[in-house]
């Protein structure tokens, strides 16, 4: 019998028991948040000026005698449920929700889910590979800043990560588009494919894809610097140094993977991000995304998407502390416990 | 030292941005003809040289056209989007009466005649050998036949469509319809309007039933089916066919090769279009560079001036067929009184107005007209309709001979009766331009008239605007910021006639000037029971001279429409009654 085998296993539990609790409570607690924040959506949508049969009635149902006017606005009206209470249609809309309905669009003529999804999907193929470019720049550039620390290197991406994180995205993706689109025309100017075939998908992918990674990049960039930079101070780096081994070797084995931990966490805070989209960036380039439909929704008067994309922002930014408090308590457990009393 | 590389990069940021603008065309170039404001009505061109016309040697070529948000309704009964629109003309089948470029009706090509009854009620069409010989062919290889008529208005007339989310003003027009005989339907209309060929027959696309009747499910209407599944994928007979529609993207299209011709047998020339949505910041440069090459009616005169400083590019200008403007709630308080309106109409500064709103290209008109309707022209406008200008003295005049006074604030008054106005408008834009018009201080200093303008969201003015969903204490707007756009063929009857008006607060009004006007009412059913153009027209005109005395609604301004297109494209002459979906059927591309 070997040495190891008498060492006393963990059982699952006793490993992972405190986390799994830990999760688990916060999902339940996410339940009561979320389904406060959509009754204030719900209400505040509800409560928007307007009629909504006037925001949605083709103007030709306004033709014919005043009665059939006003019978057409009584069966619109009808047909939407408009004449239920407020506290009716939120439960009833709470019931579709729970079995997967999302409302229907008074501007697609068709229910929210049959579209909803693809939009979801067009965000996340942006964001995925814009976040991944900026996750990948911002550890290679902030390693080196904070080992250069005040070099020529370290002082010229603070400046790009000032500069980064004060231009906004929109200014960005304009001189971006006149700069590639219009003055060097190698790349399109939006859209997400060519009707024509001359240009290659990837293309379309580019210029929103910088403008997103850029703008994530400069305080990538910046969270990056700091965390190798409190890493790079600490005792035990002191130490490996002392101890004569290679400078590659307490940067890379040492320093990097302490560093690391608080940017892991960031990365969990930013994967529901991926399915978000930005307005103004998918309004600029055509990008049918989660951000473009919800701008649609809101100057069209769509309730039933208005509220839903709302619903799902607000579900969003809930997955996204959950994740990163989850990050946290597997660096470090005081927080679970603490949690878990 | 970190200082010293602040500086560098932001001297190399400014000096990127710099070489790269140096290279530029000038936004605002000075331009020879940049006065081009006033009424073209039959579309004016860059060059006014003739271009010789080479003869195409068959369909070739693509040509880009820019284009609004689209919604992906390409069947008419449901949405109202002019860029949907678009698509059903170049996709869908011929209706019966086909429109020129003047507005004017045609029999479409697989038409041999038609028989109207002397009370104009019986409308009996005749359709030609190749069309009951199955000639005549969708994109899909199915042949019109008579059932295809017979299917659409079924389809329109059905109070299916209404449950299914469509609408469609047929059943107001049309008593019945059926086939006589091998080659004939005839249609039985409950009244006899001058305007019924455009209601009823024209834009009426032929729909293809056996194809929208081939999967629908046996518990759907048909109407329901083709809303759930096939409102994004027509098939019809017209110039085009579609090829790919990519939601939010674009619409591919490719030349229908079995197109019968439109009103003058005319067939496309140009083999593949994309209508692509483009947005109103890259749209001129996308142009410019080669990525669109049709960018339909652009408004604004910094990317109208672009073009015309461009030697490879051209346009087609018009008036538009609408106008923006004030309308009165004419059965409320002080404006309910001719008087005040046309005091209005004289104090507001129009010229000054339009210039600031929309810049160099557009014009006013005075009274709910446009000047594309072929009734009246511009010698008749100016030697019959009143002009309003801003004359202080002409206010005076008016408000004084009337029994109005100013009290001790500047402001007149009548009868305890305030001339104190609340204008509401939606959008920011409105409100600072009216603002600048209509400044409370001077125009109570100058005319004795107080306006305030209030911006409210649209859905709000709407509710005020059509006086639904208020208490009668609610009422405070005496007039609306809006834009009309007017249709080929006027009948004012829903718009203007007195029956129209319902009571405030209760239910829509039709009429939502709320104008009530024995006289205007008489000339508009005269119109209405016209049997000829010139009976039709001698209306009209005695109707217009009426709107324009009584000032029911004030235009402020109608845009003159610039097409803005790659010079590559030839023969596009569009017009205002010929927008480019037929235009481009007669262009080719060079």
């Amino acid at each position: 019998m070997s040495a190891n085998n008498n060492l006393y296993k963990l059982t699952f539990w006793e490993k992972y028991g405190s986390i799994i609790k830990y999760i688990g409570k916060r999902i339940l607690l996410i339940i009561p948040v979320l389904f406060t924040i959509s009754l204030i959506i719900f209400t505040m949508v509800e409560f928007m000026p307007g009629d909504p049969i006037n925001a949605f009635l083709n103007p030709e149902q306004l033709t014919g005698t005043v009665e059939e006017v006003a019978a057409k606005r009584a069966f619109w009206t009808e047909k939407l449920g408009l004449n239920d209470p407020f506290p009716v249609r939120f439960f009833r809309w709470w019931g579709q929700l729970l079995r997967g309905e999302f409302g229907y669009s008074i501007v697609k003529f068709q229910p929210v889910r049959n579209f909803i999804g693809e939009h979801i999907y067009n965000s996340f193929v942006l964001n995925v590979f814009a976040f991944s470019l900026a996750f990948a720049i911002a550890i290679i550039v902030g390693i080196k800043s904070a080992v250069k620390k005040h070099s020529m290197y370290d002082n010229f991406f603070s400046v790009f990560s000032i500069v980064g994180i004060s231009l906004p995205s929109f200014f960005m993706a304009m001189i971006l588009i006149f700069a590639f689109a219009v003055r060097l025309q190698i790349l399109p100017f939006n859209g997400m494919q060519d009707p024509l075939n001359i240009r290659p998908t990837w293309t379309y992918y580019v210029l929103p894809i910088t403008v997103i990674a850029l703008g994530s990049l400069a305080s990538l960039l910046k969270y990056v610097r700091n965390a190798m930079l409190e890493v790079l101070k600490q005792d035990y780096i002191r130490t490996a140094r002392s101890k004569g081994l290679a400078e590659k070797v307490v940067i890379y084995k040492h320093a990097f993977r302490n560093a690391l931990i608080p940017v892991i966490t960031l990365v969990g805070f930013w994967i529901p991000r991926l399915f978000g989209g930005s307005i103004l960036i998918e309004k600029i380039f055509i990008w049918p995304g989660i951000g473009l439909l919800m701008n649609d929704a809101y100057v069209q008067k769509d309730r039933s998407v208005l509220v839903i994309v709302l619903v799902f922002y607000a579900l969003l930014t809930l997955l996204g502390n959950l994740f990163m408090d989850v990050g946290y308590s597997l660096a470090d457990p005081r927080i679970r416990e603490g949690g878990s009393k | 030292m970190f200082k010293k590389s602040l500086v560098l990069v932001v001297v190399f940021c400014l000096m990127a941005t710099l070489a790269l603008s140096g290279c530029s065309q000038p936004a605002e170039a000075p331009v020879e003809d940049n006065q081009a404001s006033e009424q073209i009505s039959e579309g004016d061109k860059k060059d006014d040289a003739p271009a010789e016309k080479p003869e195409p040697k068959g369909p070739s070529g693509s040509v880009v056209v820019g284009s609004g948000s689209m919604n992906g309704e390409f069947i008419t009964g449901w949405g109202n989007s002019s860029y949907d629109n678009n698509i059903r003309k170049l996709v869908m089948a011929p209706e019966l009466l086909m429109r020129d470029p003047g507005g004017k009706l045609h029999l479409a090509p697989y038409l041999e005649k038609r028989d109207i009854s002397d009370d104009g009620l019986v409308h009996t069409f005749t359709f030609n050998d190749k069309f009951v010989n199955g000639e005549y062919k969708y994109t899909d290889g199915n042949p019109m036949t008579f059932d295809d008529v017979i299917f659409t208005f079924d389809f329109y007339m059905s109070k299916d469509l209404t449950e299914a989310g469509g609408s469609s003003s047929l059943p107001e027009y049309l008593a019945s319809y059926k086939k006589i005989g091998d080659n004939q339907i005839e249609f039985t209309l409950k009244e006899k309007i001058y305007t019924t060929d455009h209601s009823v027959f024209s834009e009426r696309y032929i729909l293809n039933s056996k194809y929208y009747l081939k999967d629908k499910p046996a518990d759907k209407s048909v109407q329901q089916h083709v809303k759930d599944s096939l409102i994004s994928k027509p098939i019809g007979a017209g110039p085009y066919k579609i090829v790919e529609y990519v939601e939010n993207q674009y619409v591919k299209l490719i030349i229908n090769e079995d197109y019968m011709g439109n009103y003058q047998g005319s067939k496309p020339m140009i083999k593949d279009l994309v209508v692509k949505i483009t947005n109103d910041e890259t749209e001129l440069d996308e142009l410019l560079v080669g990525d669109v090459d049709l960018i339909p009616g652009e408004i604004e005169d910094t990317k109208i001036d672009a073009v015309k400083a461009d030697p490879n590019h051209t346009f087609s200008n018009y008036p538009r067929h609408g106008y923006g403007h004030l309308t009165f709630h004419n059965d409320f308080e002080a404006v309910r009184h001719r008087e005040v309106r046309q005091a209005f109409a004289y104090m507001m500064d129009r010229e000054v107005f339009r210039n600031a709103f929309i810049g160099p290209y557009g014009i006013s008109t005075d009274g709910p007209y446009s000047t594309n309707y072929w009734m009246i022209d511009e010698n008749w406008v100016d030697e019959n309709l009143i002009k309003y200008t801003s004359d202080k003295e002409k206010v005076k005049e008016i408000l004084e001979s009337n029994g109005w006074a100013r009290g001790a604030d500047g402001i007149y008054a009548k009868d305890g009766e305030k001339l104190e106005i609340f204008l509401a408008a939606g959008l920011k834009r409105w409100v600072d331009t009216l603002n600048l018009v209509l400044a409370p201080d001077k125009t109570v200093e100058d005319f004795g008239i107080k306006v305030n303008v209030e911006q409210l969201d649209f859905s709000v003015l709407l509710d005020h605007y059509y006086g639904k969903n208020l208490d009668t204490s609610d009422r405070k707007y005496h007039m609306f910021a809006l834009a009309t756009s007017l249709l080929p063929a006027f009948d004012g009857y829903a718009n203007w006639h007195s029956d129209k008006i319902e009571t405030w607060g209760n239910a829509t009004s039709p009429n939502s000037a709320r104008f009530s006007n024995e006289e205007a009412d008489e000339q508009i059913m005269k119109m209405r029971s016209a049997q000829d153009d010139a009976t039709y027209q001698k209306a009209y005109q005695d109707w217009l001279i009426v709107m324009n005395r009584e000032m029911p609604l004030l235009p402020l301004y109608s845009n003159d429409y610039h097409d803005l297109f790659d010079a590559k494209i030839k023969d596009l002459n569009t017009s205002p009654l010929w927008p480019w979906p037929y235009a481009i059927i007669e262009a080719y591309v060079d």
